[in-house]
């Protein structure tokens, strides 16, 4: 039972966030969104049982990781989502936050189903910093990704105050992703101080750190955009994207 | 010139440079030969590393002469631009969302500084492998391991990092349990004594000495058990951490301050 409880976990949210996607592609909004629920349920659940049976923050590992970042991603869209006029939730949102987490089951779908192995160094505080953090501003980067693609991709006519929201949409995008970055250092610092402590330099050159490098660099282009390009809504939205698809891809990298 | 330097498109073509540049070394890494010639560059002072590298293979060093170039200009790029630009904004109408964006760039920049500085200076010896009993010296610097203690199952230094990885748990490898002692004595100071475990290493004034592993013994060291060290030196290890927790929290404060857009002209920005 508790070698399989990883698997009940997988496809519990399978189940819930496919059917929230294909009901939201359907415009059955109440449904969709309850479906989702059910799967943030499920995911969280599944954070509860990690924290449980290994004795330890959700840190490394696909598994692990999709289950965690899946449940916050879904938390920053149930709390933060900005809201239509009519006060309801904007549906796009919705749509790509289930869109993000299905693309990640599937991914998921042919690798191992189980946490990751436990290690002697996971009782290191500077351990569980830098790799909980990185989750975190994984899932942060993912809901900048989405906020950014809706309002890249929004209507625009100024007539219907759509301007505005679109607006709203790039700037909540332009605030996670800087949110993001900052989780994402302080994940880097405490790995910093874990590398310090253990190899005797605060960094390594290596392929993980080439890795770090890349995803900071890409927030710090995408915050540093010519006029050029940051005039075209799009191009920004696509650039501001490019951390969440490199942090996420990561995960799966290990 | 001032103008060149300063600008933001320059920032966005280096910074898509150094991406470019950092994705190749990923890419040398699949490569056994030049992995191997990455790792080795933990092993030295970078400046050092870079000598022996440009002999035996040349892809590296002129890959990493081009990281420290771009990331050079990325350096006067910043530094121009914040004091020409952030600076001279912030002092003319004085707001904390203005200051607080230029002390992230002022932030940024010792880092950079202690990145680079780190390169070229202090001191670095990794793998020195000693045993109980065992005296060692580099430089000023002498090394005395009068204890250490191993209490759990040694087999586990025999396995391969991979195996290593899934056997050595919480449960089965006790990290406080094992470990040694050393007295060092740098020069003519008095000695500092101490416990080095992993992930808990000693220090003595600049100098760091860090068990990173312990290893079975060979030869005439056959059945023991050793430790493996690095010794580094670095002046600017506290001012690096110190000030990327600082940019960290200017960041933050930026971000605080920044939340709700500004709406000028009917446009939000």
């Amino acid at each position: 039972m508790k070698t399989d409880l990883p698997l009940f976990i997988y496809w519990g949210m399978a189940g819930c966030f496919s059917i929230a996607l294909i009901l939201g592609l359907f415009k059955q909004r109440t449904l969709s969104r309850a479906a989702g629920l059910g799967g943030t349920l499920v995911s969280g659940a599944g954070v509860v049982c990690l924290m449980v049976m290994e004795e330890r923050l959700p840190l490394y590992g696909s598994l692990e990781s999709i289950i965690y970042v899946s449940f916050l991603l879904t938390l920053l869209e149930l709390f933060t989502g900005p809201r239509t006029r009519t006060g309801s939730r904007d549906v796009p949102l919705h749509l790509l936050t289930l869109g993000i987490i299905c693309i990640l089951l599937v991914l998921q779908a042919r690798r191992t189903m189980a946490f990751n192995a436990d290690f002697f160094m996971y009782d290191n505080l500077w351990v569980n910093f830098f790799f909980n953090l990185r989750l975190v501003a994984a899932a942060v980067f993912a809901w900048s990704a989405v906020l950014f693609v809706a309002g890249g991709w929004a209507p625009s006519k100024p007539e219907n105050g759509d301007r505005e929201a679109r607006d709203r949409l790039m700037a909540g995008g332009r605030n996670f992703l800087l949110t993001g970055i900052a989780v994402y250092l302080a994940s880097e610092w405490s790995g910093s101080l874990w590398c310090l402590n253990w190899m005797g330099d605060s960094w390594q050159w290596s392929r993980g750190f080439f890795k770090a490098g890349i995803i900071f660099l890409l927030v710090m282009a995408a915050s540093h955009l010519p006029r050029s390009l940051a005039d075209s809504d799009r191009v920004r939205a696509i650039l501001g994207s490019c951390p969440a698809v490199y942090i996420l891809w990561m995960l799966f990298q290990h | 010139m001032i103008r060149f330097f300063s600008s933001l498109r320059l920032t966005f073509v280096l910074l898509v440079l150094l991406v470019i540049l950092l994705w190749m070394g990923t890419v040398f890494s699949l490569f056994p030969d030049l992995k191997d010639g990455i790792k080795l560059m933990n092993d030295d002072l970078i400046f050092h590393w870079f000598f022996t590298a440009w002999q035996t293979n040349w892809i590296l060093p002129v890959w990493f002469l081009c990281i420290c170039l771009v990331a050079g200009l990325l350096f006067v790029n910043t530094l121009v631009c914040s004091v020409t630009k952030q600076l001279v904004t912030a002092l003319k109408v004085a707001t904390p969302r203005r200051w607080s964006f230029f002390m992230i760039h002022l932030f940024f920049l010792i880092v950079l500084f202690c990145h680079g500085i780190s390169l070229v200076t202090g001191h670095k010896t990794s793998n020195i492998q000693l045993f109980e009993g065992d005296v060692h010296k580099i430089g000023t610097l002498t090394i005395e391991v009068p204890a250490l203690t191993f209490s759990d199952d040694s087999e586990f230094l025999k396995l391969g990092p991979r195996k290593s990885r899934e056997l050595m748990t919480r449960d089965k490898f006790h990290r406080k349990a094992n470990f040694a002692e050393l007295r060092v004595t740098d020069g003519d100071e008095s000695a500092v004594s101490g416990r080095v475990m992993m992930l808990s290493p000693l220090k003595c004034g600049n100098t760091r000495l860090t068990l990173t592993r312990f290893i079975f013994g060979r030869g005439d060291h056959q059945g023991e058990i050793g430790i493996n060290l690095t010794v580094t030196r670095n002046a600017f290890t506290q001012l690096f951490f110190i000030i990327y927790a600082l940019m960290i929290l200017s960041l933050v404060c930026f971000i605080v301050m920044t939340w709700t857009p500004q709406v000028r002209k009917g446009v939000i920005q």
